[in-house]
């Protein structure tokens, strides 16, 4: 039912960063985003109290696309981070709680926002220049011929992978085929598979994403005047039972259709030891025609004998409560992923991350790189950026337009963010650490009471690539901030302890800290909001 | 512009870039991969032809002739596309919905095919490339291809998440076409660029107005010598003799002392016949009116504020564009009075030459009640670089008014920012739809409120009126 409502005026709020409830808004939106994050984050559960399902989850993608965000100001900031997840699927919680934590160290600041903004920008172009340079600290070169650094990665596998869903399994059903699968009704099962072999023993296959159901020609303007005694469906039918014979003739072993195919078709085929297969869909063309080699014939009247493919071997899979036709071809490039879960919400999870991970493989195709894990990156950046802000000429603050203390602080503000997206991968107590030399994040675990010699205690640093703790000096890493302590340039870790390092995608990590720093300048640019209220 | 530019979300703003060529903003429907230079046709129909017409009954007489009928429309289909690609055509742009036969086919014979086209884009690829749609079912069909457009490349594009089709022409008018991706973290900053970059584009295409010396009427012609004294101020500023006292009180007052220091000055110069008391005495409210706003306020305010004491005096001055008929000063002109491309530093620098220009016309004006009104507007002027240096340092506006106009008084070129030119044209503009706007405004003594919206009323038959 709808009822008129009196216009009233818009909203009008004049600087929203000082107003409490979006402080408190934002303060609740980087607790949920921080302890989401990293591989002991925790799970959140999205519940509409009138029903409807339930998700558990811990990934931005999923927790943006519930949650409903009233302020203006944050949901700049939540549509950001998911434009961001749209296009690289990777590194949204980082990006979110760098970008609040950015929000939150800035606006206590006493600094004009306009300053802030031209030192920020300052500083990310620094911290571009460094992560793509040579000599950068924290970058990993990726070597494709070794399985190991992908591996590293992410845990999905190299090649086209389709992905199946199967519920109601445990998730170590999970499993990769090569080839692809087709879902089917239960008919075929039982009876042994005899299809038509060519003479290399390879299965020919026509491949059909036109209809062959008979209804194929209703046009849609002008009409069709059919005279008594002519049955035009009769007529498509016969049409249907020549393209079948000529496939006969032509050796085909099986045929797969993507919409329906006519049930006296059907059964024709099957007599003639022609295995058919409908109902393919649309998104299966695409890999099936590549996989195969074969062309998809758009109309039953154009047949010819170059769109034919050839596989390996057709078997009858069941997953579950599931049957699937399976295709194995020649050379298994192309290969599907099963996915088990036991619930919906775990799947659903489950299936994104592969989704991630595969999108991630792609784009580390394009650019080789890849950036240290574990916070390490964070931490190394973060003292990169202290050591060359207490190093800058005075021409540069004159160009900024701003006060070297100015610089100092907003310097301090960018590394103490950070820092404590480094910090948040840590959920279960204890202390983090960083390094004096390498600039790494060092977990050391809780229960242990002031220990005199840090060294004695940690073993191995967040990604993984440094385990030598001897000539190491440490910081405990904190909220506040620190008193500037000059030091070295961090240096590149020549030994690696082990092969096995946490890394993280290279262009995922840097679209996304570059997005967070770009939304965090407009939030704190923001000084009205005027909003319609019906 | 909208055909020229794409916004892709989620993307830092650093790679926003200009790509040569034009994007179309969905995916091939057939891709096949070619190098180098290609051919490329326009079609707005469907290639396959159609069963049926509206309008037009298929008669079936037999199922033969049925069968026939649809196998006859895929080989002519096939022997389209055939035809095509023995015009090495590599790229056929459809503005409709091709059937799948067609993509088949296509992607059968080689060509890439891009469906749905806008028709914006379609008009636009026409205009540079010159060439017109193909129709293929005219008289003869094997005919030669005379519509036929050169792209220089055509590669699918990924923005952000989607893919894109980006073709490049050689253009054979003088426009090459560019097309400018925006990116930024949320759909708003995009819009808001792509707004700002048609509106810089708007600006640059009325920077290459100009103003002539006699337009139509006496009082635009006149407002315009004004504005020619801005333009000629690097080349022969004039000679100013007004005195302005050393102010030194602080920011806050600043307009205050000048105000009064001015009105002292006008005052004595005032030769007002009948109303000399009461028009002092407005003067002094309009400087306390002016003051009473602070900035951030609309010129129009002040005006008005200033307008209702004014209201006498007004009606003799109907429209405003009456102060502006001035006799002029020393001019040196050539025949335009704002020349083609002529800038100004940003700033507020057109602000203070305006401002400083008007007052010296109103000292030297004769009728005092356009030298009031000559006044306020100079006063308002200063709003504008008073706004603009309101976000740095505290008393900047006052820094920099005392360094223009003790620069004026020596006639010394103005102190120059590097940062920026803005287009005097459109400043002049601007001015004078503000000025038309102050009038209307003014002009008004009642609004009346109406429950239903205003109705355009058509002329009616008069036999109705009885």
């Amino acid at each position: 039912m709808s009822r008129l409502e009196a216009k009233k005026p818009p909203l009008f709020i004049s600087e929203p960063l000082t107003k409490d409830t979006v402080c408190q808004s934002l303060l609740l939106l980087s607790r949920i985003f921080k302890s989401s994050y990293g591989p002991a984050g925790r799970l959140k559960q999205l519940h509409n109290g009138v029903g409807g399902c339930v998700c558990t989850t811990s990934q931005s993608s999923a927790l943006l696309r519930h949650l409903s965000v009233s302020s203006p100001v944050l949901r700049v900031l939540t549509a950001s981070v998911q434009n961001h997840v749209s296009r690289c699927s990777d590194c949204g919680l980082f990006t979110a709680i760098l970008c609040c934590s950015l929000i939150e160290n800035f606006r206590s600041l006493n600094v004009a926002p306009c300053t802030v903004i031209k030192i920020t920008k300052n500083l990310l172009s620094l911290c571009m220049d460094y992560l793509k340079s040579e000599a950068c600290g924290c970058q990993v070169s990726v070597d494709f011929s070794s399985v190991e650094t992908l591996v590293c990665l992410t845990n999905a596998v190299l090649g086209k992978c389709v992905i199946i869903p199967v519920k109601g399994r445990r998730v170590m059903d999970s499993t990769v085929l090569p080839g692809l699968l087709i879902e089917t009704p239960e008919i075929q099962l039982g009876k042994p598979l005899a299809v038509k072999r060519t003479g290399s023993n390879m299965i020919k296959i026509a491949l059909f994403c036109a209809s062959m159901s008979g209804d194929s020609f209703s046009p849609e303007e002008g009409t069709i005047a059919v005279r008594h005694g002519i049955s035009l469906e009769v007529s498509e039918l016969n049409q249907l039972l020549n393209v079948g014979k000529q496939l006969v003739n032509d050796g085909v072993g099986l045929v797969v259709c993507q919409k329906v195919i006519h049930p006296s078709l059907k059964q024709y085929l099957k007599e003639n030891h022609v295995m058919a297969v409908d109902r393919a869909g649309l998104s299966l063309m695409e890999p099936l025609s590549r996989m195969t080699g074969s062309k998809p014939i758009a109309s039953i009247h154009s047949l010819s004998p170059g769109c034919y493919g050839s596989l390996k071997d057709v078997s009858i899979e069941r997953v579950a409560s599931k049957h699937f036709v399976h295709l194995i071809p020649g050379d298994t490039v192309i290969c599907s992923l099963i996915l088990c879960n036991r619930s919906e919400t775990a799947w659903d999870e489950l299936k994104r991350v592969c989704e991630t991970a595969e999108h991630v493989l792609q784009l580390t195709m394009k650019e080789p790189l890849a950036l240290l894990g574990g916070g390490c990156t964070e931490t190394h950046l973060a003292s990169y950026i202290r050591y060359k802000s207490s190093s800058l000429s005075t021409s540069t603050f004159q160009d900024l337009g701003c006060s070297q203390t100015q610089y100092q602080l907003v310097a301090d503000g960018f590394c103490r963010s950070l820092e404590s997206v480094a910090r948040s991968l840590n959920h279960d107590g204890g202390e983090i650490l960083t390094d004096m030399v390498y600039g790494h994040c060092w977990f050391v675990p809780s229960g242990l009471l002031s220990v005199s010699n840090w060294s004695d205690v940690v073993s191995k640093c967040g990604c993984g690539i440094s385990g030598n703790t001897e000539d190491l000096s440490w910081r405990i890493l904190e909220g506040q901030s620190c008193s500037p302590v000059i030091r070295g340039c961090p240096k590149e870790p020549s030994v690696k302890v082990t092969d096995f390092l946490t890394l993280d995608c290279f262009a995922a990590k840097c679209s996304g800290l570059q997005v967070a720093l770009e939304t965090a300048n407009l939030v704190l640019d923001l000084s009205y909001v005027i909003e319609d209220q019906n | 512009f909208a055909a020229l530019h794409a916004a892709v979300p989620g993307l830092p703003l650093a790679s926003s870039t200009i790509l040569p060529g034009i994007v179309l903003r969905r995916d091939f429907a057939a891709y096949c991969p070619a190098e180098g230079e290609l051919r490329a046709l326009l079609v707005t129909e469907p290639l396959q032809p159609a069963l049926t017409a509206p309008g037009v009954e298929f008669v079936v007489d037999s199922e033969g002739q049925y069968e026939a009928s649809l196998r006859w429309i895929t080989r002519r289909t096939e022997a389209l596309v055939k035809h095509l690609q023995s015009n090495s055509v590599k790229l056929l742009l459809s503005s409709t919905k091709q059937d799948e036969v067609v993509i088949y086919y296509a992607q059968l014979y080689g060509v890439s095919v891009v469906e749905c086209l806008l028709s914006e884009e379609m008009a636009l690829i026409s205009e540079i490339t010159g060439v017109s749609p193909y129709a293929p079912f005219g008289d003869d069909m094997y005919r030669e291809i005379t519509e036929i457009a050169v792209a220089s490349f055509c590669q699918p594009l990924l923005l952000g998440s989607k893919r894109c089709v980006h073709i490049g022409f050689t253009s054979v008018c003088a426009f090459q076409p560019h097309c400018l991706i925006l990116c930024g973290p949320v759909d708003g900053v995009n819009e808001q660029h792509a707004a700002a970059l048609q509106e810089a584009f708007t600006m640059l295409q009325q920077l290459f107005k100009t103003v002539d010396q006699r337009g139509e009427c006496k009082a635009e012609g006149e407002s315009q010598n004004k504005a020619s004294d801005v333009c000629s101020w690097d080349s022969s500023p004039t000679q100013k003799q007004i005195i302005v006292e050393n102010i030194s009180c602080n920011s806050n007052q600043v307009s205050e002392c000048q105000l009064k220091a001015l009105s002292d000055e006008t005052e004595t110069k005032i030769l007002a016949p009948d109303e000399s008391g009461s028009l002092v005495d407005k003067q002094k409210s309009y400087s306390t009116a002016v003051l009473a706003c602070n900035a951030d306020t609309v010129t129009a305010c002040e005006l008005l504020d200033v307008g209702k004491g004014l209201e006498k005096t007004c009606c003799n001055i109907v429209p405003f564009k009456q102060e502006e008929s001035c006799v002029g000063i020393a001019q040196d002109h050539s025949s335009s009075l704002i020349e083609a491309g002529s800038v100004l530093p940003v700033g507020g620098y057109f602000e203070i030459l305006l401002h400083y220009y008007i007052q010296y016309y109103a000292k030297q004006c004769q009728q005092s009640e356009v030298a009031v009104v000559s006044n306020v507007v100079a006063d308002a002027l200063l709003s504008i670089p008073k706004a603009l240096y309101r976000t740095t340092e505290l008393d900047s506006f006052t820094k920099f008014y005392l360094k223009a106009v003790n620069s004026l008084r020596k006639n010394q070129p103005l102190p120059g920012n590097k940062e920026g030119l803005e287009s005097v044209y459109c400043k002049y503009q601007l001015v004078v739809s503000v000025l038309h706007c102050v009038t209307e405004l003014l002009s008004i003594d009642l609004i009346i409120g109406i429950k239903q919206p205003v109705q355009k009323i058509e002329d009616r038959d008069s036999e109705d009126d009885f």
